[in-house]
């Protein structure tokens, strides 16, 4: 663990600004949201959480797969990731991105264009200081101090912060601003544990879920419970689209300048037509069945394959729901 | 980066073939393909319209070419059977779990398809007729609505020739139609097989599957031994784009085919039960 002193980290920032691209938490209306910084004082690091997660910088919302060229026969393909440093990310959404890491990245298919993102983009969280109200990242251990797809962890403490290296990319960016850095004390390492251990208590008296239960949920399905809970959902797919971990895309085929284009872009499994065949077969016919399946995917079936969650706890499903679904009761009924 | 394993790679249509009023096979040319398994299938692009994952119907030692056989249906089938010989269309794969020829080795196989459902089942039987001596007595059960609508009608001959056990049924017969009419449950006895150690392998529309699976149970043929081919809408055919898994399943990896014993662990909807 390093120490960075209050002035280290501006000297950090400035230095980060003026050689690389830095994706920061800006304010902007109303809302936080990460964007691209030229100056140092741009970052807002006093941010509860960003209204989306930055899941867009490694899975854009929309991007080329490629492009067909029918007259030269010519396959270009898509651009790969840039050089860039997202900072300020919270420890629930750099989580988010080992689950990512584990679906996208498995052999014998590795997602190129998500690699290319996630080699090129070096991710630094920062510890939460206030979980807000809608936060159970607890739950699942994905913060709310130290995440686990980040680089580099950062903690705020007394005088500066901690820093923890959390990578090989973590490390080579810490080498580059070598001077900046001093061994953490022991009393600083003291402010950490004390500050996880508080935070963590703080939130497990909101919501504490006996985890392992939730692996065995579409076995201890209650079909009542679920048919309420499904009646409420609009079917916006807002859920889903400001989650950091759900990945699903469709596709879309097109002719742009004479050549031939196919984009991907973010689909939800919330959707009516998600499973529906051109014969009009739809082996997932039902909102209820919809909804179930969206729960014991992220509960269930990711944490059979892959010993992670699908969830975070960032609660922005929970804020953002305009029907008022909340998946910590689904957690709670089953916990 | 490593290979795109969303781009497909462009091949020619050098020859289509009316199967049925709503059904053409498609002949592309090269077959990209290093090897496929009976039952594995691939995803075809056309090129601005889209793409969606077809069965593939050409036997496995047809070194030169690729066949699939397409029912008009969406956008990227009725675009496939508007398009001429000659055309470019792309091609990705081959994707999935075909079906079990390993441990179908030294046994009896009765193979059951309905409609459009023999296509992946066309391959296995080039397959088993071109290794006849690995396997015991080939049968197979196909049924259709109407005789029009029965598929490889021009092969059946050969298919016979060569020692397939053929029994054919249409639901409504029509014309000068001499054979059983009736739902393919209904011919399901007439194979004379060792049925405690026959391999069955089945596709066709989800209801089928469902009765024909129960009549096989009735039978005495044994569970262990029973497969389907299911479907599935995909994106990606590499386990990515989410639109094919069901209760921690994805037909693109785990499928399309699958035993009797997973079928009954896939959610509703899905499962053919």
């Amino acid at each position: 663990m390093l120490f960075l002193s209050e002035d280290g980290f501006k000297r950090l920032l400035n230095g980060l600004v003026s050689s690389r691209n830095v994706i920061a938490p800006v304010e902007a209306n109303g809302y936080f949201d990460f964007k691209t910084i030229k100056h140092a004082g741009e970052a807002f690091l006093d941010y509860s959480n960003t209204r989306l997660p930055p899941k867009r910088f490694f899975l854009p919302q929309r991007e080329i797969v490629f492009k067909h060229d029918p007259k030269t026969g010519v396959l270009h393909e898509p651009a790969l990731g840039s050089e860039a440093v997202l900072l300020g990310v919270r420890p629930c959404d750099a989580s988010a991105l080992s689950v990512l890491d584990n679906i996208l990245l498995k052999p014998p298919n590795p997602d190129p264009l998500y690699e290319s993102r996630r080699r090129s983009i070096t991710v630094i969280s920062l510890s939460c200081a206030k979980p807000r109200e809608e936060c159970f990242c607890n739950v699942f251990e994905t913060g709310p101090v130290r995440g686990s797809g980040e680089d580099i962890t950062l903690t705020r403490i007394t005088g500066g912060l901690l820093v923890e290296v959390r990578s090989g990319r973590g490390q080579i960016l810490i080498d580059g601003f070598a001077s900046l850095f001093e061994e953490a004390g022991a009393q600083h390492l003291e402010e950490y544990e004390e500050l996880s251990r508080r935070l963590t208590k703080e939130m497990s008296s909101r919501i504490e879920i006996a985890r392992e239960r939730l692996v065995r949920l579409e076995e201890t399905l209650d079909e009542k419970f679920f048919q309420n809970e499904a009646q409420k959902c609009v079917e916006c797919s807002l859920c889903s689209f400001a989650c950091p971990v759900c990945y699903c895309f469709d596709t879309e085929d097109y002719l742009e300048k004479n050549v031939y284009v196919r984009a991907k872009g973010w689909d939800t499994c919330a959707s009516p037509v998600f499973t529906r065949m051109a014969s009009g077969l739809d082996p997932r016919p039902s909102k209820v069945d919809r909804f179930c399946h969206r729960f014991c995917h992220k509960l269930s079936r990711i944490p059979m394959a892959f010993n992670a969650y699908g969830c975070v706890g960032c609660g922005r499903c929970v804020s953002l729901c305009p029907a008022g679904v909340d998946i910590r009761e689904v957690l709670k009924r089953w916990g | 980066m490593g290979l795109n394993p969303y781009a497909p790679k462009p091949v020619r249509i050098i020859r289509i073939k009316d199967e049925t009023p709503d059904t053409k096979t498609f002949t592309l040319s090269p077959n990209l393909f290093e090897s496929f398994a009976p039952g594995q299938f691939a995803m075809l692009t056309v090129y601005g319209v889209g793409e969606a994952p077809f069965s593939i119907c050409s036997s496995p030692f047809d070194k030169d070419r690729l066949q699939f056989s397409i029912r008009r249906m969406g956008s990227v089938t009725s675009a496939i059977h508007e398009a001429s010989e000659g055309e470019e269309i792309g091609v990705r794969g081959p994707y999935g779990r075909g079906w079990p020829v390993k441990e179908m080795e030294g046994r009896s196989i009765l193979l059951v398809g309905g409609g459009i459902g023999l296509a992946p089942l066309r391959s296995l039987i080039l397959h088993l007729l071109e290794n006849k001596n690995n396997y015991g007595e080939i049968a197979v059960c196909y049924g259709a609505r109407s005789p029009s609508l029965l598929m490889y009608r021009d092969e059946f001959e050969e298919w016979i020739r060569r020692g397939v056990d053929l029994h054919l049924t249409v639901d409504v017969g029509e014309g000068d139609w001499k054979g059983n009419v009736g739902v393919v449950t209904t011919i399901l006895d007439k194979p004379k097989l060792n049925r405690a150690d026959t391999v069955v392998c089945t596709c066709g529309p989800p209801v089928m599957i469902r009765f024909v699976l129960k009549k096989l149970v009735e039978l005495g043929y044994s569970k262990e031994n029973i497969y389907a081919s299911l479907e599935s809408k995909m994106r990606c055919g590499v386990g990515k784009c989410g639109h094919c898994h069901f209760g921690g399943k994805h037909v693109c990896l785990d499928g399309p085919v699958f035993k009797y014993s997973e079928m009954l662990e896939l959610p509703r909807g899905i499962s053919p039960f």
